[in-house]
């Protein structure tokens, strides 16, 4: 459904985009993984024909984003990472402008825009106005406006934004349900357990470049399986520890990360009681430990060197 | 290829809009009709009210006296011009600088021994330097000519009285008129007019008589333009979350919708000026002149000009609170250097010229056209053209703008 290759978008110097390439199947849900600044609201940019791409290829549908935007802009529906509703007007009578806007009226309309309603779960508030909305009532309505035509294509550019746990969980059930009915979707997001959640394949996204791609599982094999136990060590300990602990096969010394002790082990549960003993037998507290289990976030700094929030 | 639905949607949105925001509303139709009101009866009639407002015609006089008064009498009350009394003499080379310079519209020189030279039964003669090309002037020297022959022919029925009473009369005895007689008195008067024109070609002059000749169309221009330009900051706010961007990815093109924006402001517009229109020449009894597509034309393009500032001003600013400053500065601007707050005909040349090329200044003057002096759309063309232009150049960079800027 979706081509892109060697998209290339630059801005001045500076290559927002520098040569990615990916593709989405029909009905698949794909998620573009990255943090502030990486490239993913560029790249919807240039995916929506918002922006023209200064190199390689994008096509929707078949059709070329730059060669002809019209027929892409028929199969697609954007969702802004902004709430991009008419606020001093109700629910209804956005979802009618827009509804208009392509070309649908009267009982198709009507009928359309009581299922989006619905399905925003904003029927009750459907004639206040949208500025009184709490803001996953926002989110929800901007989602569904973004429905209104049956696109078939539908880019979320980070929808969860500045909501809460309880309004984001609504949001990604909604978006949850359209991916199973068929609908491809984009979903940009800096939160990697939505991208973990959500998505069947995943883009890690950084400087504009592509750096992984592929399903969650896919991904997580690429950083391994072990799991990462952090803690802290006195440097006077340090060559006494790694002595002791180097021989074993059920785990590596990797040496200090971010100034604390780092093991990798195959089973982070089975070593810890191995070394608490070592750690009291040296008169030391075993302190500021941390057992992570293999996951996108090592994964992406694995790649990058920083986190997905930094 | 233009899509109708898209810019009906656009416009019905921009009106639905407008009717739910009650603040709107205010500056739509309430002030703009409260301001059009409070300084028409601030600024007085032009024909009455303010008396200084009027060409002066500058009477040199100094003598006194009953027939001085008597000559004087009609022209003291005219909607054309105000009366200057002076009675000292000034120098004929300085009144026709003045005359020259519009300081005064006519200059009459009644002669010290006026009163005495029509007892003597000589004559007395009137100077009056005027401009036939003024109507002011011309309607001195109309009255005056009237006030004399009055006069004279007052004095001719005296100078037949005084006769038949020298001539002895028996008891019971009465005369005829002797039609001869006064004949004979009326081709000899007692006061003539000597008239110099200074010959000098000149436009016609400003017409208007009443405040709210300009004070009315002169709100409508400021309101509109004010109003759509006030307005800009709601394109920057749809640039700035996004709607923009989402109205460029639908099917709309940017054709579709530099168009829908443009005719949903100037149908803001048309409605303000319509009923203000409307308003005006109920409420104040506004004469637009003769010239209904003279009217029209300018109303259109007073809205079109606004509506097509209004979206570039909107992708121009960077932020709402720039929209609203940039907006206010160059209304106010506007509204000042192009003559909507007083007449661009009491400026000094230079800020006319300024002032004229200004839309504000090229639509004011059209109302003052035809209000004014009654002119139609050939007359009118040079300002219409002058206008279209403003248009043509702004709708270019807007939607040069527009779609550049859709992103924020």
């Amino acid at each position: 459904m979706i081509q892109i290759e060697n998209l290339v978008k630059k801005f001045g110097s500076i290559r927002a985009v520098d040569g990615i390439s990916f593709s989405v199947q029909k009905g698949e849900l794909f998620g573009l993984l990255g943090p502030n600044g990486a490239g993913k609201t560029t790249t919807i940019n240039v995916l929506s024909t918002l922006l023209p791409p200064d190199g390689g290829t994008a096509s929707i549908g078949g059709y070329d984003v730059a060669g002809d935007p019209s027929a892409v802009r028929r199969l697609i529906g954007i969702v802004p990472q902004e709430i991009a509703l008419y606020q001093d007007l109700p629910a209804r009578d956005n979802l009618n402008f827009w509804g208009r806007l392509y070309g649908m009226s009267g009982k198709a309309l009507r009928m359309r825009v009581e299922e989006l309603l619905e399905m925003a779960d904003l029927r009750q508030q459907a004639g206040q106005k949208v500025e009184t909305y709490s803001g996953g009532m926002k989110r929800r309505l901007n989602l569904v406006v973004g429905l209104i035509h049956a696109p078939e294509v539908l880019y979320l550019d980070e929808p969860t934004v500045g909501i809460d746990a309880q309004a984001r969980g609504r949001i990604l059930e909604l978006i949850k349900e359209l991916s199973g009915s068929g609908l491809t979707v984009i979903y940009t997001t800096h939160y990697l357990e939505e991208a973990e959640h959500l998505c069947d394949r995943i883009g890690v996204i950084d400087r504009g470049s592509m750096v992984a791609l592929g399903d969650k599982e896919e991904l997580i094999d690429q950083v391994g399986d072990q799991d990462h136990i952090r803690f802290h060590l006195p440097t006077a300990r340090i060559d006494e520890f790694t002595r002791a602990f180097s021989g074993r096969q059920d785990c590596v010394v990797s040496g200090v990360v971010r100034g604390k002790m780092e093991l990798l082990a195959t089973d982070g549960a089975r070593l810890l009681p191995d070394l608490q003993s070592w750690m009291t037998a040296q008169g030391e507290q075993l302190e500021q430990l941390e057992v992570e289990r293999p996951n996108l976030e090592t994964l992406y700094l694995n790649l990058t060197g920083r986190g997905l929030r930094e | 290829m233009i899509n109708f639905g898209i810019l009906r949607s656009l416009v019905a949105l921009r009106l639905l809009r407008i009717l739910r925001d009650r603040t709107s509303l205010i500056w739509l139709l309430i002030m703009p009709m409260v301001f059009s009101f409070l300084m028409g009866q601030l600024m007085g009639d032009w024909g009455g009210g303010s008396a200084g407002s009027l060409p002066r015609c500058l009477v040199v006089a100094p003598g006194s006296g009953a027939e001085v008064d008597s000559l004087l009498a009609p022209l003291q009350d005219n909607a054309k011009f105000r009366l200057d009394r002076r009675d000292t003499t000034i120098a004929e080379e300085v009144v026709r600088d003045w005359l020259d310079r519009s300081r005064i519209t006519a200059a009459l020189y009644i002669p010290a021994d006026f009163a005495e030279t029509l007892g003597d039964s000589t004559a007395a003669p009137l100077r009056l330097f005027y401009d036939s090309d003024r109507l002011s002037s011309q309607t001195v020297r109309t009255v005056l000519e009237e006030s004399i022959l009055r006069g004279n022919a007052i004095a001719a029925a005296r100078r037949l009285v005084r006769e038949d009473e020298s001539a002895a009369l028996l008891p019971g005895e009465s005369r005829a008129f002797d039609e001869a007689t006064f004949e004979r008195w009326w081709n000899d008067p007692r006061v003539f007019l000597e008239a110099e024109t200074l010959g000098r070609v000149e436009t016609e002059e400003f017409a208007l008589t009443r405040a709210s000749q300009h004070v009315g169309p002169a709100y409508i221009i400021f309101f509109v333009l004010m109003f759509l330009m006030m307005s800009a900051k709601e394109l920057v706010a749809e640039r700035k979350d996004r709607t923009l961007a989402r109205l460029v990815a639908s099917r709309a093109s940017t054709l579709d919708l530099v168009l829908g924006y443009f005719l949903a402001g100037m149908s803001v517009g048309l409605i303000q000026a319509g009923i203000l229109l409307v308003l005006n020449s109920l409420a104040f009894g506004l004469d637009y002149g003769d010239s209904v597509a003279g009217l029209v034309l300018v109303v259109l393009l007073t809205a079109g000009v606004a509506s097509a500032a209004s979206i570039l001003l909107g992708c121009v600013a960077r932020s709402t609170a720039q929209a609203d400053g940039l907006g206010m500065a160059v209304t106010m601007t506007m509204a000042a250097v192009g003559g909507l707050w007083w007449p661009l005909e009491i400026v000094p040349e230079f800020m006319q010229t300024i002032g004229k090329a200004l839309p504000t200044g090229q639509a004011i003057t059209i109302f003052h056209d035809l209000i004014g002096r009654g002119y139609g759309v050939a007359e009118l063309s040079p300002l219409l053209l002058g206008l279209t232009l403003w248009f043509v150049v702004l709708i270019s960079l807007a939607t040069w703008r527009l779609r550049r800027h859709a992103l924020g």
